[in-house]
């Protein structure tokens, strides 16, 4: 049935319809200065027919230029519609072709410049002449005529531009939405929106703003710009509708009567399906439908000279709060503070400046920065920093600043204060030539009050912050040289006394002094007879060690013996008497010493020790 | 016995010269371009006649001064100038604590001496210094006089000396010698009894207010009251009674206590 229906329109439409003819065209009638292959030309992108305020896509080649610098492309504004370059797409190929055994090489460079006229009206619109540039290569494209054509009127669908109601004033920010009214049951058919709000192109007159917007879930193209749209039913007296809305912040720049003219929208819509390879059910045959809004004129209020306060920086809406701290509040004379001014607001501050806060800070008593203060925009409050120094030591607080902004549902201008902080402000530190010589009134005052004064109680102290005089700062008194000695300031210089190592050598050195003192003592307190005797003992037990002869051995054992304390007899006698038979027999002179025998005469040694007795 | 004791004075003698060259084995390369950047700063600021460029060279002089110190041995000297230079740059908190310091190293830098009392004369007379000596202080002098390594040392030789004398007085056996060595015996036990008490005497860690102006309070929170009608300034000499992070509770020297920000002081040590 739908096809059917569709079908009819198709031919009946068909018949109705404004003959749309393009004119597309290859005219080069170039002038090549030096390249003989550069060429271009103009075609569209798209079959006819073209409509009014519906973008028609134009593409310009050009070819033989050189691949770099990217030539650019100049054309002449259409008297009437918009023409606008979306953008060029380089394209550079290469081939290599090899017959024979013979290779030749090719380059083929061509750039497509995308072009996009929007007519406001059906009629013939000429675009162009276009000049492709490239160095000095120059090519020209003549110019083209398009016929534009309207499209049919959708009985089933609206574009609303949605302001709200009441004076509009300058620097007022406006909500303003675009709806896109479609029957519930013709959705389906749709596709390819694509509105156009005159509205937004008045440049210089309004600016718009756009804020993320959470619940948008569904898209809305406005001109070449795709926004955020959310989709809702909306049921009326004529049916139900889906409402495609897009949101918008408006500031008006400049006040006056401007006839706005109507936003439209293009769609277009399907009038036979078929069947895809999966089956799936897609348009053959489409046509476009328009939907336009109402012709209207906004007046735009200037806001009013009369009743301005002086704190009244250009700042327009609602419910606006001020607010200001301080970096410190004990300061010199001429200490800088640090304010941070916070602007925080239902409407828009973003572009919200700070008043002439020299009203509020008298110049007697703060140093103000001049000129505008930047302030720092983080998507609610705005904040403001700046310096001022305090001038006068009486000054007792930071008054409280103001912050006027023309109230748009009053109608007059509002007034809110911050609020005052309070200052301890002392007498600047002042070095000057007086400061280096110090009278005796001075001197006196300071020795009189250094005595035991101290720093009183915060409670029992009340003449403190009046009664304290700060001291200038005089270095008359200091020693200000400087050690150059690199010696002592390296550390290289220092004295050994004191180093561990040399406590550890002192005090061994004591110690072994005095072990050595109690040992020589100990030795000198020996008797000396009995020294020699142990020494001949030990001579002794070395010569049968060494001994060479039987009457050499047997010597050294009968002396052994004749200084000896105890002396076994008869082991000795036994020895001494097989000495000396061997010694006298025959030969018994040449007879070599048995080492038993040296054995013997050492155990005989080791028992006869010799006398301790003597000691004084 | 003279061969022993020429043995045991050549040992001495040896351990001694190990000592020194050990002493001398820092390593001053990276130090010596400190303290040449240094010297050339401190000049170029005592020649400056515009005042926020004698004040910035002054700081810069300061901070060169300091790299050097955390490169070398603490000495006197060096913390001297350290604190010169931010006398010069009108830093009294640093002044004072660097002329602290260098007389802890050596109590009898007089440069040190004579610029801490400057400097504590800056101070605004409300803030209480420490007094000057009393009669006792300076009949035990010697005490705080020399630092507990010199004291250490000098009772090792002390002990050495009585060492030499009672082995003299063993082996000749005299009682004069015996007697005259518990002279230096008693030199040597007096100074180990004063290292001792410096070492384990316990005194309460001594600090200087740095930051421009600290905010003296009754209790270790932010909006407990302040103490003292004004902040109390940099260079304000205190002792550390106690600390809980990131608050310390300070006595000044006419007794007031109250409670700071630790960052707000450095310690003397």
């Amino acid at each position: 049935m739908i096809f059917k229906v569709d079908q009819w329109w198709w031919t009946d439409a068909f018949s109705n319809k404004l003959s749309v003819v393009a004119v597309l065209l290859l005219i080069h009638t170039g002038w090549c200065n030096m390249s003989w292959a550069a060429s271009a030309e103009l075609r569209a992108n798209q079959s006819p027919p073209y409509y009014a305020n519906v973008p028609v896509e134009l593409v310009l080649s050009a070819e033989g230029f050189s691949e770099s610098p990217q030539p650019v492309l100049t054309f002449v504004d259409p008297k009437q519609g918009k023409m606008t370059l979306a953008g060029v797409s380089p394209n550079i190929s290469s081939s290599i072709q090899i017959i024979n055994g013979k290779m030749s090489r090719s380059k083929t460079v061509l750039f497509n410049y995308h072009l996009r006229f929007t007519a406001p009206k059906p009629g013939n619109f000429t675009v162009g002449p276009f000049t492709v540039t490239q160095g000095v290569t120059e090519v020209q494209v003549g110019a083209a005529t398009i016929e534009i054509g309207s499209i049919p009127q959708a009985g089933d669908q609206e574009i609303k531009v949605v302001l709200p109601e009441g004076n509009i004033y300058v620097g007022q920010r406006l909500p303003v939405k675009v709806e896109w009214w479609v029957k519930l049951d013709r959705v389906e058919n749709l596709m390819n929106p694509l509105a156009t709000v005159p509205l937004f192109d008045l440049d210089g007159v309004f600016q718009f703003y756009d804020q993320d917007n959470a619940s948008a879930d569904n898209q809305l193209t406005i001109a070449d710009h795709v926004f955020p749209a959310t989709v809702e039913k909306r049921n009326t007296q004529k049916g139900t509708y889906a409402v495609w809305t897009v949101e918008r912040l408006m500031v008006p720049l400049r006040p006056g009567n401007y006839n706005i003219t109507p936003a439209s929208l293009s769609v277009d819509e399907a009038v036979r399906w078929k069947r895809d390879f999966f089956g799936r059910r897609t348009p053959s045959q489409v046509r476009k439908l328009r939907a336009v809004d109402q012709e209207r004129v906004l007046t735009i209020i200037d806001l009013p000279i009369k009743g301005r306060p002086e704190s009244y920086s250009g700042a327009v809406g609602q419910g606006f709060a001020f607010e200001v701290s301080a970096d410190r509040s004990v300061v010199q004379v001429g200490d800088p503070i640090k304010l941070v001014l916070t602007l925080k607001g239902d409407v828009e501050v973003a572009n919200t400046s700070l008043p002439l806060l020299s009203n509020d800070l008298p110049a007697n008593d703060f140093r103000v920065p001049s000129g505008k203060i930047a302030g720092v925009y983080d998507g609610e409050t705005k904040q403001f920093e700046m310096s001022i120094r305090v001038l006068n030591e009486s000054v007792r607080e930071i008054p409280p600043l103001s912050f006027s902004w023309f109230d748009t549902k009053l109608q007059t201008y509002q007034t809110t204060q911050s609020r005052p902080i309070a200052l301890s402000v002392r007498p600047a530190k002042m070095v000057s030539a007086s400061d280096v010589i110090r009278s005796k009134g001075d001197e006196s005052e300071i020795n009189g009050s250094h005595s035991d004064v101290g720093i009183e109680d915060a409670k029992s102290s009340v003449n403190v912050d009046s009664g304290e005089k700060r001291k200038a700062f005089s270095l008359s008194g200091a020693d200000l040289s400087i050690n150059k000695d690199k010696g002592l300031l390296l550390g290289q210089q220092e004295s050994w006394l004191g180093g561990i190592v040399q406590q550890i050598i002192c005090y061994s050195f004591a110690f072994s002094l005095m072990a050595v003192a109690l040992f020589t003592r100990r030795r000198s307190d020996l008797d000396p007879e009995m020294l020699a005797r142990q020494k001949e003992h030990k001579d002794q037990r070395q010569r049968i060690k060494n001994g060479d002869t039987l009457s050499e051995i047997s010597d050294a054992v009968r002396r052994i013996a004749a200084g000896a304390a105890s002396v076994p007899r008869d082991e000795i006698d036994l020895f001494l008497s097989e000495c000396d038979s061997l010694v006298f027999a025959p030969g018994g002179e040449a007879v070599g010493v048995d080492e038993n025998l040296k054995k013997r005469a050492l155990s005989l040694a080791e028992k006869m020790t010799p006398t301790t007795t003597g000691v004084k | 016995m003279r061969k022993i004791l020429l043995t045991l004075l050549c040992f001495f003698y040896g351990f001694c010269e190990v000592s020194l060259a050990l002493d001398e084995g820092t390593s001053i390369d990276s130090t010596n371009e400190y303290l040449n950047a240094a010297f050339k700063v401190y000049g170029e600021a005592q020649a400056a006649t515009q005042r926020e460029i004698r004040m910035d060279k002054f700081r810069r002089a300061q901070h060169l001064f300091s790299n050097v110190e955390s490169e070398v041995e603490p000495n006197a000297p060096l913390w001297t100038n350290i604190g010169t230079a931010a006398l010069q740059a009108e830093d009294l908190g640093y002044a004072i604590l660097a002329y602290r310091k260098a007389l802890l190293i050596n109590p009898n830098y007089d440069q040190a001496r004579q610029n801490l009392i400057h400097a504590r004369a800056l101070l605004p007379s409300t803030v209480p210094t420490p007094g000057d000596d009393g009669v006792l202080d300076s009949f035990f002098s010697w005490h705080s006089s020399m630092k507990v390594d010199s004291q250490a040392g000098l009772a090792a030789l002390f002990f050495v000396l009585a060492a030499l004398g009672f082995a003299f007085a063993i082996h000749w056996r005299s009682g004069m010698i015996r007697n005259l060595s518990f002279f230096p015996l008693l030199l040597w036990g007096g100074l180990l009894i004063s290292v001792l008490i410096q070492l384990t005497g316990g005194n309460r860690p001594q600090g200087v207010l740095v930051a421009n102006e600290s905010i003296a309070r009754a209790a270790d929170s932010v909006n407990s009251p302040m103490r003292f009608s004004q902040p109390l300034p940099a260079g304000t000499e205190v002792e550390i009674l106690d600390v809980r992070d990131p608050w310390a509770k300070i006595s000044m020297a006419n007794g007031r206590d109250a409670w700071i920000f630790a960052s707000s002081y450095e310690l003397v040590e």
